[in-house]
């Protein structure tokens, strides 16, 4: 499966944006959530991208206050996780211009949408980025 | 353009930039069309309080943009100047034709209200009553089945959702918006149901079920078979989407077909989407997998980097769960997927793919996998890969995370295939380069790939032992964690000493979180390689003296088994062990293995029995000897256990030290006052002994027989975890002569009952029942 989840978290450590391609329930989502958020956050920028929790890996990469952090099993290309995830924030930058946590926040269901064409069940579905976002643009200049 | 993010506003929260921003204002006027941009910004950062906004900036700039910008507008009323929020009501109601309060109900259109409440919250009780009460409004708004809200109110719950509060009321809001014509209700009610539903069957059946009271399809299947099969292509795009992420069992058997037959669709997007899909289909209903073996060939065929990519993870994952996909992507296959990694790697530069001079590195990495699965086990296929993956691992650019990501991928594969020395040699030189790389991130994923390595060429990565080595010592944690398995998998027979040595003395300046890792690893090494008693016995009082408190329960029984079989080395661990107390007394399980041994070879280290010549010649008292003991026991942060088996070896010690009698008395005698009920009762116990039972103590406190190894390590595989009750409850057949002096009162002397209570038994009877049923530990079990 390749991706498990993708969380949005900032640096307070509240989650701005989850999404999850294995079922969880709400208490272990709030769980993972703290552990995780806790163990990322506590790390250096000179410390490496990758984390260990339980039966798999968390790659992670901070972008001003924002932390992207994705969980993928342990046979994942890590460094190829990094870069995917660097590709979802530029992909986002030329939507929102210049994306920052409250784009986020305020058009979640846009984020969410743009994941949709990037990720589905955990594998990755485009790497264009015009092609991620023209369904999107479309949808925008309808309504 | 900076000045646009929010960001670097938010930083600099002074009176400057209040009138730059002003300024700025006029300036976009005149500039920036797109003046809700700019709104949107002031809405969220709270300087805009100071700012008068002159309503004039609403241009007719589209009637969703100005419904925005009021929105804008409206949520900064509070701050405006109250001529002013008239002057933009005038302006508006102009525009719109909207009643003077309808600029409100836009704002909340966007569900913007809650959010922003939300984000004001300053304690999670707050935040919590936020939530209550947007709920109910959302359950009222779903009871009236107001349509108008549908949206908003989704958008809503998917954000009280992502807080971790429960949404289940909304999951058939989420249907009936599917339900619906539009391609906006419809998008969004797919992301809610994906969002908020799950594919557990139940649920879905739940939510189906009570779908029947509604006067529309009433079946998910129903619904998305009907958007499978919808003239809108992006509607298919989305049922396909949510399809691919949450479908059953159920579902993936019923809409198989619709799926296959998208896989030939004439649009390149809906056939990614599709192969994505399948792939979840093959997962969860594996007998499918056949009719997706050619339709999935087809996709390798294709230009479009979305389906090839996708086509290509289909082929990997059809792979696994059929061999007969497996033995036809390798016959049929494997040619035209050599020749489209070789366009990859040559094509020229695509900006729309292109990452740091690499034209689509996930495409690459995907193909790399895929071939991989292809070539495992399978000489020819092997063969016929060689000559790319040559190329990829020489010619790919490794200053950049893409080139690098790559050739990490390529290394794998080239692991993974079937041998060609020539390849294997560039891969490990790839990975020698990474592991000396500064970047931590390279370096991790070098280790992570030498552990697999070592399958193949074991000889190659012990010439790196030397870097790895420093890796265990480095400040970051998960580049340690991977340093050390790969040590552990590097140690032989014939390196164990050096390394050894090497992990022992970095335990003494590793940071705490550490320790427990590593002591667990060197304890495993020293056991499994150890060459001579002399030097387990060695290794394992360093790893005590130094992390006494990290090891576990097994390691220092195991200890112990040893020391009583080693006959000839009694004396000098004995001694060894005293020492090592006066600098480690607060080493819990150091200390268990000192009270042991000076209980049981006490007169061995008080007589200098068995001196070997490498050792320093020392002088102990028998009061010296009873020291340690009563620290033990005195020692506050020492556990029951420990405590337990220190009052053991005192009783052991009054019949080898007459000197001492009178003074290990004394100390048996206070602890009677002990609060803890196990050593209260131990004490009486034992103080009976040496007061009215003087005929069976010489009996009764001999030296413990020899512990029989193969008994212990057997009971050790056998029972995972080892726990120390499962040990003290066999031992109780242990023949050590010890119960047959005793009449019936000492019958169960020896029970051994296997809880940890404090009150050992709960039977009763005579006081010399359950004498010595420490139950604590082995240790002390079978010093009785």
């Amino acid at each position: 499966m390749g991706i498990r989840f993708i969380l949005m978290v900032n640096k307070q450590g509240q989650t701005r944006l989850a999404q999850y391609y294995e079922w969880l329930t709400l208490e272990e989502r709030r769980a993972l959530e703290g552990e995780i958020v806790r163990k990322c956050l506590a790390r250096t920028e000179q410390q490496c991208s990758f984390v260990e929790h339980r039966n798999y890996k968390i790659v992670y990469r901070r972008y001003a206050s924002l932390f992207f952090l994705v969980g993928v099993d342990n046979d994942e290309n890590e460094l190829a996780i990094l870069e995917f995830i660097h590709l979802l924030v530029e992909t986002m930058d030329r939507h929102f211009g210049n994306v920052c946590e409250l784009d986020i926040m305020f058009h979640l269901e846009k984020a969410h949408f743009m994941l949709e064409e990037m990720v589905m069940n955990g594998c990755i579905v485009e790497t264009s980025k015009s092609n991620i976002l023209s369904p999107i643009q479309l949808m925008d200049k309808l309504s | 353009m900076v000045w646009m993010n929010p960001l670097f506003l938010k930083e600099k929260k002074n009176a400057a930039l209040v009138i730059d921003l002003n300024k700025m204002f006029k300036w976009t006027t005149f500039c920036c069309p797109d003046v809700v941009i700019l709104l949107r910004y002031l809405l969220l950062i709270d300087e805009v309080k100071k700012c008068r906004v002159s309503p004039k900036l609403l241009p007719l700039c589209g009637r969703k943009k100005v419904a925005e910008g009021i929105a804008c507008f409206s949520g900064l009323y509070e701050a405006f100047w109250i001529s002013n929020w008239c002057i933009l009501q005038m302006i508006v109601g102009n525009l719109l034709y909207l009643p003077s309060n309808g600029t409100l109900e836009l704002y909340l259109t966007l569900g913007w209200d809650m959010i922003r409440a939300i984000r004001a919250c300053k304690t999670a009780a707050e935040e919590r009553a936020v939530v209550r009460k947007e709920c109910a409004a959302i359950r009222a708004a779903i009871n009236e089945n107001d349509q108008d809200y549908r949206h908003r109110n989704l958008a809503k719950l998917m954000f009280i959702h992502m807080l971790g509060y429960p949404t289940h009321f909304g999951q058939m809001e989420c249907l009936k918006s599917i339900a619906s014509a539009g391609f906006p209700e419809k998008r969004i009610g797919y992301l809610g149901l994906m969002l908020l539903l799950d594919e557990r069957q139940e649920v879905l059946m739940l939510v189906t079920n009570s779908l029947k009271q509604y006067p529309f399809p009433n079946d998910l299947n129903l619904l998305t078979f009907r958007d499978l099969n919808h003239t809108n292509q992006y509607i298919v795009g989305l049922a396909l989407c949510a399809l691919g992420n949450i479908c059953s069992a159920e579902m993936a058997r019923d809409l198989a077909p619709e799926v296959e037959r998208l896989l030939q669709f004439r649009d390149p997007n809906i056939r990614k989407k599709a192969a994505l899909c399948s792939i979840r289909i093959i997962k969860k209903v594996p007998d499918l997998a056949e009719n997706f073996i050619n339709p999935a060939a087809a996709l390798l065929k294709e230009k479009h980097h979305g389906v090839l990519i996708t086509g290509i993870q289909l082929c990997t994952d059809l792979c696994k769960v059929s061999t007969e996909a497996l033995e036809f992507f390798r016959k049929k296959c494997l040619d035209s997927l050599v020749r489209t990694l070789r366009e990859v790697v040559n094509s020229p530069y695509a900006p729309e793919y292109d990452i740091a001079g690499i034209t689509d590195p996930f495409l690459h990495i995907r193909l790399l996998r895929l071939l991989r699965v292809l070539g495992h086990g399978d000489v020819d296929a092997s063969d016929c890969m060689n000559d790319i993956l040559a190329q990829v691992a020489t010619k790919t650019e490794s200053n950049k995370n893409a080139g690098n990501a790559i050739l990490y991928e390529c290394v794998e594969t080239i692991m993974s295939i079937e041998d060609n020395g020539g390849l294997r040699v560039l891969a490990i030189n790839i990975l020698g380069r990474f592991l000396s790389n500064r970047d931590n991130n390279i370096r991790y994923v070098a280790l992570n790939m030498l552990m697999k390595a070592i399958a193949v060429d074991a000889q190659a990565v012990q010439r790196h032992r030397a870097t790895i080595l420093e890796c265990v010592k480095d400040s970051d944690a998960s580049i340690r964690k991977r340093a050390l398995e790969l040590v552990y998998l590097l140690i032989n027979e014939s390196n164990v000493k050096p390394l050894t040595k090497e992990l022992i003395d970095y335990l003494e300046v590793s940071d705490q979180e550490f320790k427990g890792d590593l002591t667990a690893k060197i304890c495993s090494i020293v056991e499994r390689f150890s060459p001579e008693k002399i030097w387990y016995i060695d290794q394992m009082l360093k790893v005590l003296s130094e992390a006494g408190n990290f090891v576990k329960d097994e390691v220092w029984h195991a200890l112990i088994v040893v020391i009583s079989n080693a006959s000839d080395l009694h004396g000098y661990t004995v001694r060894a062990l005293f020492r090592a107390f006066q600098t480690s007394a607060e080493q819990e399980c150091l200390v268990r293995v000192a009270v042991w041994c000076i209980g049981e070879y006490g007169d061995m280290l008080v007589n200098n029995v068995g001196m070997l010549d490498i050792e320093d010649p020392i002088t102990v008292t028998e009061s010296d000897a009873v020291d340690v003991v009563e620290s033990a026991i005195r020692h506050h942060s020492l556990d029951l256990t420990t405590k337990a088996m220190a009052m053991i070896a005192l009783l052991k010690l009054s019949s080898r030290f007459p000197s001492c009698s009178k003074r290990i008395r004394d100390i048996i005698i206070q602890l009677k006052g002990s609060l803890v009920l196990e050593l209260q009762q131990r004490s009486i116990e034992f103080n009976s002994i040496l007061d009215k039972h003087q005929n069976i103590r010489s009996a009764l406190v001999e030296r413990m027989p020899v512990l029989d190894e193969a008994t212990f390590s057997g009971r050790r595989a056998g029972s995972l975890p080892p726990t120390v009750s499962t040990m003290g409850g066999t031992s109780v057949s242990l023949p050590n002569g010890v119960a047959k002096p005793a009449a019936a009162p000492l019958v169960d002397l020896l029970d051994l009952s296997a809880d940890d209570a404090p009150a050992p038994s709960s039977s009763g009877g005579d006081f010399l029942q359950d004498l010595l049923g420490v139950d604590l530990s082995p240790a002390s079990v079978q010093s009785g």
